[in-house]
């Protein structure tokens, strides 16, 4: 007997009851449309659990923001706000995809993908030419993907300038998978990001 | 309602001396011209002569209390490996035995102070048989799909994850390809983890017992599992290949495969029913389980293979449920009714079969007819966790699976999700151990106490508590220093029986409790009765027989005791141990005994409110918690019953 349980799992069960109505996309394996079997990530993924762990301690320690408050408890305004969370999420690895095009850090790094492990949503950084093509809302990764697992607050510092790739990774809010070399060829085109801090963000 | 029968302050000495444990203890108590206190209560020592000079050279009962866990998974049961427990039998046996590990979120963990003894019971149904798969066991790899995820697994991670998921979700639909259920298979991955309790087993220091859950979801989530514990080394217990629910989801037919292995290898099994509060009503059913009138062969059967129960584990609390016993002020504890395993919801008539006070009197109802009691256990207290983490303390509770390792959010999150009905995360308990009154710390020696129920259950804390019935125990018993020795000498111990009461004399019991010294101080002790009256219906009564501050605690009116108060603090998670009494003892007899009528007596110990675990977090990740949530618990301890026959 197989029991579904809860963690990050618990986000992405309220999303998908509404999901089907608020997010484009398809598949089932993101959680925010389905069982997201986050349990599953620990053994082909290890120690991918280490990550929601590190992500509520970097909160406690102030070194990532607290999440907002409670969800609300009106099925409308929830749908909103995880909606809100998804297009954030959308807005940031589009402009991770512009930067790394822009940046040329694309040269000898291979596809990767990217988990958010609370929503248990992928998003998949393709390699295609000289540029990268962005699947937000993947349906896992593709076989010799080098797989990057992190979680939103981290998504956010990330994007906002205010934590570099590398830093992340010390403290276990990024963890990679996939062949040493290509890992550390997305590593480092990685940590050539550095986005505008959110005030000087250019506006689209 | 009795007053204490004996002043508390003046039995903390003999107390001390009976648990024989460090513990708290308060200034001698003032003696007046006719109490001679306890020292003066002390045996005569005898002249020196063939029996040598010290007193405990010939003594052969149990002087220490060993604890431990009898439920505990790991990631060889295939829920905790799917839910993404990485801890492994072995790490779980060096964690039992007080060393630090990491847990399967990547959080060191080490408990406050180290077990005695510990039974991995890892579901027999495909034990650790994704290891199998990813070594390409030969018997697997005739299967063409277990094929294909040996090579996913070996593949790469997305491959392997892939592989996971749809393991996962064939085994929900009981599709497991037919090989996993194999049980030449089964009996390989037996043989390995036979060898790792063998490694771990160190007689005298700490038992390692050879055990697995048997996991009927009879219907469709009527949780019948059981713990099956061996008394025997590898040697034995590898003669036989576990018994899975993919043979049979009966457990009529575990006893058959209990009683053939013991007859194949001289060995010793028992099991330990899964506590019933998620059977749906079949955990203590008055009829066999296809539903004919129990015999007394059945009744015999199932009393000899099942002398304990499990009556508080992390999936709430099976004593007694309140609303079958409104009177009783502490039934409201922890409790789990919403449905089965699956959260199948319960119907009328069902919770009356799933508690233990009704079953253990339905035993004697039961007893009566057919001559003999299906229903007599003890009790015993375990985890069920799945996370290899056997950890019941509530500053140091480590949830039920991964998902409710601790973090901000586990208490609201769904701890099961069947099809929308949930059980939330704050529902979960931080319970529970078992003590175990042994000669030695050998699983021959802990076996044979579990056979004799000279055991008790608690939800988490170390307290020590020893019960004795007889017809002659007498106030002063309660002030000698070898508490034990008179209550041996005098009677029985939890788990024993007492019979034919001579003329004009009721049952009395000794009994008497100490705190554990790293959690709070003692409420009261209690007595439960059941019996069966004269018109054939079963009756309780819950007995205060000695509690805290009694000077100043007087029973009201209604015969109930004032609430001994809490002291917790909400704003620190802490208490003081101001209120409560760390030690308690007296000698207490049956005020309306009728030697006709059968019985029951066991001791529930309760202590002072203590912070719940919930109150820790929300204190620890600075979390508001609504305000179903209780932050407060008044921990206990149950022993296993005496029973009284008029035959």
């Amino acid at each position: 007997m197989i029991l579904r349980v809860g963690s990050g799992a618990a986000i992405a069960v309220r999303i998908m009851a509404f999901s089907a109505l608020v997010l484009p996309g398809p598949g089932i394996a993101c959680g925010f449309h389905g069982n997201p079997a986050v349990g599953a990530l620990n053994i082909a993924y290890p120690n991918a659990l280490w990550v929601r762990t590190a992500v509520w301690q970097a909160q406690l320690e102030g070194v990532l923001g607290r999440p907002a408050a409670e969800a609300p408890s009106d099925p409308f305004a929830a749908r909103v706000a995880l909606a809100r969370r998804y297009r954030a999420a959308s807005d940031r690895f589009a402009a991770l995809r512009e930067d790394l095009a822009e940046g040329g850090a694309k040269h000898g790094t291979p596809s990767f993908t990217v988990l958010l492990i609370g929503p248990m949503l992928w998003s998949r950084f393709e390699l295609t030419g000289d540029d990268y093509r962005l699947q937000v809302h993947a349906e896992g990764a593709a076989p010799g993907d080098v797989v990057l697992i992190t979680d939103e607050p981290v998504l956010e510092v990330l994007a906002d300038g205010r934590m570099p790739v590398s830093r992340a990774i010390d403290l276990g809010l990024v963890r990679l998978y996939g062949k040493p070399s290509d890992v550390s060829a997305v590593t480092a085109a990685l940590d050539s990001w550095r986005p505008a801090p959110p005030n000087l963000k250019r506006t689209s | 309602m009795k007053a204490p029968s004996v002043n508390v302050a003046r039995a903390i000495a003999p107390v001390v001396a009976l648990l024989v444990l460090q513990g708290c203890s308060r200034p001698p108590p003032p003696q007046t011209a006719d109490d001679k206190g306890p020292e003066a209560a002390a045996a005569t020592p005898a002249p020196v002569g063939k029996a040598g000079f010290s007193p405990y050279t010939a003594r052969s009962y149990p002087t220490r209390v060993y604890w431990g866990d009898q439920h505990l998974h790991t990631s060889w049961s295939p829920d905790a490996v799917g839910a993404g427990t990485r801890v492994g039998p072995e790490e779980a046996l060096r964690f039992a035995r007080g060393e630090e590990i990491v847990s399967s979120t990547g959080i060191p963990v080490k408990l406050a102070r180290p077990l005695d003894w510990l039974a991995v019971s890892d579901h027999s149904d495909a034990m650790g048989i994704m290891s199998e798969v990813i070594a390409g066991n030969p018997k697997l790899m005739t299967d063409p799909v277990l094929k294909r995820w040996n090579k996913q697994m070996n593949a790469d991670a997305q491959q392997a994850y892939a592989a996971v998921l749809e393991g996962i979700a064939m085994q929900g639909k009981g599709q497991l390809p037919t090989p996993m259920k194999d049980p030449a298979v089964a009996l390989d991955m037996w043989h390995k983890m036979t060898a790792i309790m063998e490694g771990y087993n160190d007689p005298g220091r700490f038992t390692a017992f050879i055990a697995y859950e048997w996991t009927s979801n009879y219907g469709g989530g009527n949780n019948l599992h059981r713990n099956v514990i061996y008394r025997d080394g590898k040697a034995l217990a590898d003669q036989l290949s576990p018994l899975t629910t993919f043979v049979s989801e009966n457990p009529e037919d575990l006893w058959k495969w209990m009683q053939s292995y013991e007859q194949r290898t001289g060995g010793k099994l028992l099991a330990i029913p899964h506590n019933g509060n998620l059977s749906n009503g079949l955990m203590f059913a008055t009829t066999t389980f296809k539903g004919d009138p129990i015999t007394r062969e059945w009744a015999e059967t199932r009393a000899r293979y099942e002398p304990l129960y499990e009556i508080t584990q992390g999936k709430g609390t099976s004593e007694q449920h309140p609303s079958l016993a409104p009177s009783d002020e502490f039934a409201q504890f922890e409790i789990w009714d919403k449905g089965n395993l699956n959260v199948v919801p319960k119907k009328p008539g069902m919770i009356q079969f799933e508690y233990a006070r009704e079953a253990l009197k339905n035993g004697l109802a039961i007893e009566a007819r057919v001559g003999a009691n299906p229903f007599k256990f003890g009790m015993a207290g375990g985890t069920d966790n799945h996370t290899g983490l056997t950890t019941a303390e509530e500053d140091n509770f480590f949830g039920k699976f991964p998902s409710s390792e601790p973090s901000p959010e586990r208490w609201s999150e769904n701890a099961f999700n069947f099809e929308g009905r949930t059980i939330k995360g704050w529902e979960l308990g931080a319970s529970g151990y078992t003590g175990v009154w042994a000669t030695a710390n050998t699983r021959e020696a802990l076996w044979d106490a579990m056979q004799r129920k000279e055991v008790y259950g608690t939800t988490g804390p170390r307290i020590t508590v020893r019960l004795f019935g007889g017809f002659e125990f007498q106030a002063q018993d309660a002030r000698t220093r070898d508490l034990a020795a008179v209550g041996y000498a005098k009677g029985v111990p939890m788990g024993g029986d007492l019979s034919r009461a001579p003329a004009g004399k009721s049952p009395t019991f000794l009994v008497a409790a100490m705190k554990d010294p790293l959690s709070g101080n003692l409420d009261r002790i209690q007595i439960v009765k059941g019996w069966v009256d004269a018109k054939g219906a079963t009756r309780e009564k819950v007995y205060d027989v000695v509690w805290s501050q009694a000077e100043r605690r007087k029973p009201g009116k209604d015969g109930r005791l004032p609430s001994v108060g809490n002291t917790v603090d909400l704003a620190t998670g802490t208490w003081r141990n101001t209120i409560g009494d760390p030690e308690l003892v007296t000698v207490w007899k049956d005020p309306e005994f009728d030697p006709a009528q059968r019985a029951f007596y066991y001791a529930r110990v309760i202590e002072i409110p203590t912070p719940r675990w919930t109150l820790l977090d929300s204190l620890r990740f600075g979390v508001k918690m609504g305000p179903e949530v209780p932050m407060t618990l008044q921990e206990r301890a149950y022993t296993s019953p005496i029973w009284y026959s008029p035959s």
